[in-house]
């Protein structure tokens, strides 16, 4: 049987062009593409530079520009994400240089075009899903996961918030995170 | 070890996977840079998801979100959308139920005089 030539062939960017043209013509369309894009693009930004706040501060910035700069971006066939990533290294790299603090400023003196190839998108998509995926846990499983790693609370604060036994906080923790392992399919 | 307290006929204190699971947890919230080289090989696997989730975002994302609504909402929208229509006249908080009863004689309801039957 003949292959179809490629370009009859349904390309697999197709949904999120549709979403990138919508939103280019209508911002309130954007929300669907922050909500595709949001965990990869915080875990991407949160790996670098190590810190909750800075980490949220660019993500922020990050979106608010990609916003107001949607209506320049073309689409020819590179995913949306690599655009916002390359947003973000941008980012980082000119507030590493304004604060020489951040692992990006070595990303900026490098020169590499496409610094995000260097780092592990792979690690990235690992985590971004992960954040997804604490939202399907059970309600218990998911309010341990929360507060011990979002919010940092030890098991005896969130003992004490919960109204459980440390020892019970500690099972829910395990079973969270088995859980999540068991939904990413690692054994 | 275990060996040795094996045969010297001690039993040793086994300390429970939840327990050694949230101790090595404890050490990859407050050390980014823990190496997590001695742990139960039966927690491990687990310790690489909670190590991922070290950067877990808070409400950030919810907050974010409303914010960017925001600013693509222009505030001519807000101005210019139908508000709900308000059958309350302004200034009426309650309602009383009242009885009218036809062709009652006008004296005798000004009397109270009129009973339910």
């Amino acid at each position: 049987m003949a292959e179809e030539p490629a370009s009859k062939r349904p390309r697999k960017d197709a949904p999120e062009r549709r979403l990138i043209e919508a939103a280019q013509r209508n911002p309130a369309c954007f929300a669907q593409l922050y909500e595709n894009n949001f965990e990869r693009v915080y875990a991407f930004i949160a790996r670098r530079v190590h810190d909750r706040d800075q980490a949220q501060d660019l993500t922020a910035d990050l979106f608010h520009s990609a916003l107001k700069n949607l209506s320049r971006f073309e689409c020819r066939g590179a995913p949306f994400a690599a655009w916002l990533f390359r947003i973000a290294a941008n980012a980082i790299a000119d507030r590493g240089k304004r604060a020489a603090q951040f692992e990006a400023i070595k990303l900026c003196e490098a020169s590499d075009p496409e610094p995000w190839r260097d780092t592990d998108l792979a690690e990235v998509e690992h985590r971004a899903r992960l954040f997804k995926l604490v939202e399907k846990l059970p309600d218990d499983q998911r309010r341990v996961i929360t507060m011990r790693f979002a919010h940092q609370k030890s098991v005896a604060e969130i003992a004490r918030d919960i109204g459980h036994s440390e020892g019970a906080i500690k099972q829910l923790q395990f079973r969270g995170l088995q859980s999540l392992r068991t939904m990413v399919g690692e054994r | 070890m275990k060996r040795s307290s094996k045969r010297s006929g001690r039993v040793a204190k086994r300390v429970p996977l939840a327990q050694q699971l949230d101790k090595a947890v404890d050490r990859i919230i407050s050390d980014r840079e823990s190496k997590l080289s001695r742990v139960n090989p039966r927690i491990a696997a687990i310790l690489h998801i909670a190590s991922a989730l070290r950067d877990l975002p808070t409400d950030f994302k919810v907050r974010l979100k409303r914010d960017l609504e925001a600013r693509v909402t222009p505030p001519s929208l807000h101005a210019a959308a139908p508000t709900q229509a308000n059958y309350i006249p302004a200034g009426f908080h309650t309602a009383n139920a009242c009885l009218v009863v036809r062709d009652a004689p006008r004296d005798r309801i000004l009397q109270g005089s009129i009973r339910r039957d």
